[in-house]
């Protein structure tokens, strides 16, 4: 199992944002969390790449541990979100270099991913650029391919399709299977069900701190007999409300 | 080891950054290397105009009392007088400001210093009042020589020797080398200045790499990766404080070459020399990579707790005083580095800096203080460490830069930025003044060509491939109307003769050109021996071109000449006339410069004015060199007749409304 919470609870001040999550990410797959504004996809994602230390309960990456072995656990993993910036006054080129030695990698072995990766996501184009002049697609490539410098079994992105227009959205999208293929790990949020529903081979569905549901879209849609993810969205967010809960976290 | 290595790591990749961030590059070299030639130039330049009128006599306007003699009034300059009856109107007068002094002299005053007695003189003065200090410091002057001068006549009568009167004859002797005085104050400051200077040089890196890195977005992938997080900020701290290194090393270089270069010599023409103060010099180069290294891990342990540019702005504008006072206080006289001062962090260094300079410090203190500021500085970074470990300050906020930002990929822009020209220019006069100046003092002509064409139109060039700008857009290069270039050439080649009877009449009211000055130019830049090409060339051709591209090309262009051409112009020429860094030579340059950018403003094209320059300059030039007479720089004298002045001014008319009608076709650089 590549990507595991245990028990993974985070509280800030007292208000717990994260509640007793178990998670399991199997070995090539792609896992779609999914879930309002607010829901805690973003905290669950920092504890799982060792950003944030878990309140309780803990996270393993390819079995290390989050904390305790937050380097092993780090260096197994690749990680991007819609957040993400770049070195405006650097080139791609010199970006991926820094990130290859970061990671320890030789310059040699460097120069040769760098090569791979500039071929795989056509940045040949841009290598000329500084990165602040690029577009917010090209940004995207430019950071999906900083975030696979290291060849990591496990990638995980927060939205990574956020701000894009379709186009660019795709050719992320098509990454991500390709990327798979290759036998990686991910896990990805995103609030594009559409996207979710084509994408994922499992989805969670969070919902204030919890997970909700979990399964194939298929065996989602099935269960709460709904055409579509975003019906079953609506429906689990129309649910809590009757259950008399307060309206969600973040839905203002 | 590892740690060892990401420090490395971090290290380079921050130093390749921080040195395309021009910021940075402004404070670190561009400011300290025109700063202080600046400086020196205009210290020169103000003391030389004080100089000038100080050998003009202002107006006095004397209050008298008593029998205007002749010969007194004479003596005291010929003064305006006005007649006071009584010292309560003259007490009146003077304290309104109407009068600067009172003189009230005996009615007997002929007779008495016929007889050889003592006349007694009553001066009453407002001391508050500056003309009237000034006022009564010229009239004692006067008189004590109206005394001697009686004295004289006093004795030559009784057949005695004129110094009968003269017991003693004091003559002294200054012995410090020239330029001590100077070098001496230099060296007082010195250590403030420095501090100042590293600390402002830390300022934005410091900000750049810590709040900076958060507010882009690029902090989470850092720490996502296995570096060691304290290695991460032991690498950025280095380039923090390499920068501080480097900014206080580029303005002692800059000093040093300001008083070694031109403006040592300069300076002590005006009676301030300065020798450079090497002792000084050293302290601070001594205590310059203590003082770096704390003051960059205060620095930027500041601006880890901000989240953002602005944020870290508004937190480290109060830390940066926080960090002078102590520099401040270390400036106090009799303050010494002891033990106890050797604790104080900020005025351990600055202590350190100052006993450096004198060459008196004893090795424990200076132990105690080099080992405290660094502790101070280690302490600081531990805490940016941990502060690099609260969540709470790393992801309280998440700005979504990468989003809101992007954009297709600007193209070929036709206006530079106000800023970027602001650092053109801050360049090209940095060169002039650091380079250029020396050249022309050496080998007039060549130096003029060499400025012209490598230390000007060079840089220009340079900017705007460099800054991604459409050359013929931002340089307005395009082919004039044919009656814009004729008008051109008739209005420059007939402006001289208005400006030389009109404008230098009136600058000769204002602030007249003081004769060495006017010498020195007739034998350097009018000097018939050389060439008449040659001088056509360099003082002509080359200056039409390259300071036409420069000043009518990239500034024009980024003064928003589109939105608000005529405020453009006005700037355009302002900047133009200070840019030749003369007082005396500020209005008629400020005046060709308002033509010159008008004349591109109406026409859009660059060439209009580089005709126009062309013909101005080289009329000049044949002028001097034909009439060697009334070599332009004394064109004053030239007689003003009426019938030149009426076709001068035709002539100027004709073509600068052959010139100015024509309108461009389509408004210039908008494509
Ligand atoms: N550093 C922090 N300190 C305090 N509260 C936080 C912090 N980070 C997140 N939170 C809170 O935790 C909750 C979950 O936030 P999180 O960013 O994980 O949600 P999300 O599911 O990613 O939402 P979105 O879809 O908007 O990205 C929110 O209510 C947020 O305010
Ligand atoms: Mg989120």
């Amino acid at each position: 199992m590549t990507i595991v919470a245990e028990q993974l609870s985070k509280r800030f001040g007292g208000r717990e944002v994260v509640s007793n999550l178990e998670l399991v990410v199997r070995p090539g797959e792609i896992y779609g969390l999914i879930g309002p504004n607010g829901a805690g996809k973003t905290t669950t994602m920092r504890m799982l790449i060792g950003l944030m230390r878990p309140s309780s309960g803990r996270a393993l990456i390819c079995g290390a541990d989050t904390v305790t072995q937050a380097s092993r656990a780090k260096a197994q993993l690749g990680f991007v979100s819609a957040a993400t910036g770049l070195y405006e006054r650097l080139t791609p080129v010199q970006l991926l270099g820094y990130y290859a030695e970061l990671y320890g990698l030789s310059a040699a072995q460097g120069r040769q991913r760098c090569a791979a990766l500039v071929a795989e996501f056509a940045l040949a184009p841009l290598l000329q650029q500084r990165c602040g002049r690029l577009s917010t697609g090209e940004r995207q490539r430019v950071s999906l391919a900083r975030a696979l410098v290291h060849d990591p079994p496990v990638l995980v992105l927060d939205e990574p399709t956020a701000g894009l227009d379709v186009l660019a959205s795709r050719t992320v999208a098509d990454t991500i299977r390709r990327l798979r293929d290759q036998q990686r790990t991910i896990l990805l949020s995103t609030h594009y069900m559409t996207e979710a529903e084509l994408l994922c081979d499992r989805i969670g569905l969070l919902y204030r701190g919890r997970l909700v549901a979990e399964g194939s879209p298929a065996a989602i849609k099935t269960r709460y007999d709904a055409s579509s993810l975003e019906q079953v969205f609506l429906r689990l967010q129309d649910q809590a409300l009757a259950l008399g809960a307060a309206a969600p976290a973040g839905v203002r | 080891m590892e740690g060892g290595r990401i420090v490395g790591v971090v290290y380079r990749k921050e130093v390749l950054e921080t040195l395309r961030d021009r910021r940075t590059l402004i404070v670190m070299l561009l400011l300290p290397l025109t700063l202080y030639p600046l400086l020196a130039f205009v210290v020169a330049q103000w003391v030389g105009v004080q100089r000038a009128s100080g050998t003009r006599v202002p107006a006095l306007s004397l209050g008298w009392q008593g029998p205007a003699w002749g010969e007194l009034r004479v003596a005291l300059g010929a003064p305006r007088v006005v007649e006071v009856h009584d010292p309560v109107t003259a007490a009146r007068a003077l304290r309104a400001g109407r009068l600067d002094l009172v003189l009230r002299l005996p009615d007997d005053l002929r007779p008495r210093l016929a007889r050889g007695a003592t006349v007694p003189i009553e001066l009453y003065r407002d001391d508050t009042s500056a003309n009237s200090r000034a006022a009564g410091e010229r009239v004692r002057r006067l008189l004590r020589r109206f005394d001697r001068q009686q004295l004289a006549r006093r004795l030559a009568a009784r057949g005695l020797a004129a110094d009968f009167g003269a017991p003693l004859q004091l003559r002294q002797h200054d012995v410090a080398l020239p330029g001590a005085a100077g070098a001496q104050a230099i060296s007082g400051v010195l250590p403030l200045l420095i501090v100042l200077m590293v600390l402002l040089g830390a300022f934005y890196p410091a900000i750049d790499l810590t709040a900076g890195e958060k507010e882009r977005g690029t902090l989470e992938t850092l720490l996502s990766t296995p570096a060691p997080r304290l290695a991460l900020i032991g690498g950025k701290f280095l380039v923090v404080a390499t920068v501080a290194i480097l900014t206080g090393l580029a303005n002692l270089v800059s000093i040093g070459l300001t008083l070694l270069l031109g403006f040592g010599p300069a300076l002590r023409v005006v009676g301030l020399g300065a020798a450079v103060p090497w002792s000084a010099v050293l302290g601070a180069l001594a205590g310059l990579v203590p003082a770096s290294l704390f003051f960059a891990a205060v620095l930027m342990a500041a601006a880890a707790l901000a989240r953002s540019f602005k944020e870290a702005q508004t937190l480290l504008t109060p830390v940066y005083l926080l960090c002078v006072l102590p520099t401040m206080a270390a400036q106090l006289p009799g303050l010494q580095l002891g033990y106890g001062a050797a604790l104080v962090p900020g005025v351990n260094v600055s202590l350190l800096m100052r006993g450096l300079a004198g060459g008196a410090v004893a090795a424990g203190p200076l132990l105690v203080a080099l080992l405290s500021s660094m502790g101070y500085a280690a302490a600081a970074l531990a805490l940016a460490a941990r502060i690099y470990n609260t969540e709470r300050l790393l992801f309280a906020d998440e700005p979504r830069v990468g989003v809101a930002e992007g954009g297709a990929r600007p193209s070929r822009r036709a206006q530079p930025t106000p800023s970027e020209a602001a650092v053109l220019l801050l360049v090209v006069l940095a060169l002039m003044l650091l380079i250029g100046q020396p050249l022309q003092l050496a080998r007039f002509l060549p130096g003029v060509l060499l400025t012209e064409w490598l230390l000007v139109a060079l840089p220009v060039l340079v900017f705007v491939r460099w800054a991604g700008l459409a050359p013929r857009a931002v340089l307005s290069w395009r082919r004039p109307a044919v009656a814009s270039v004729v008008g051109a050439a008739l209005a420059g080649g007939s402006g001289w003769y208005l400006v030389a009877v009109v404008v230098e009449q009136l600058q000769q009211r204002i602030l007249p050109i003081p004769p060495e000055l006017i010498e020195q130019l007739r034998r350097t830049v009018f000097a018939a021996e050389r060439p008449l090409a040659l001088d056509l060339l360099a003082l002509a051709l080359s200056p039409a071109i390259c300071e036409e591209l420069l000043f009518r090309g990239v500034l024009l262009r980024a003064s928003n000449v589109e939105r608000r051409p005529w405020l453009a112009v006005l700037l355009n020429g302002l900047l133009f006339g200070a840019f030749h860094l003369s007082v005396y030579r500020f209005l008629p340059t400020l005046l060709l410069g308002l033509i010159l950018a008008a004349l591109v403003v109406r026409s859009g094209s660059i060439i209009v004015a580089m005709v126009f320059h062309l013909a101005n300059n080289a009329a000049t030039v044949l002028v001097a060199r034909l009439v060697p007479a009334t070599a332009a720089a004394s064109a004053a004298e030239l007689p003003l007749s009426l019938p030149h002045l009426l076709l001068a001014s035709a002539v100027f008319g004709t073509g600068c409304w052959l010139a100015l009608r024509a309108r461009p076709e389509a408004a210039p650089g908008t494509t």
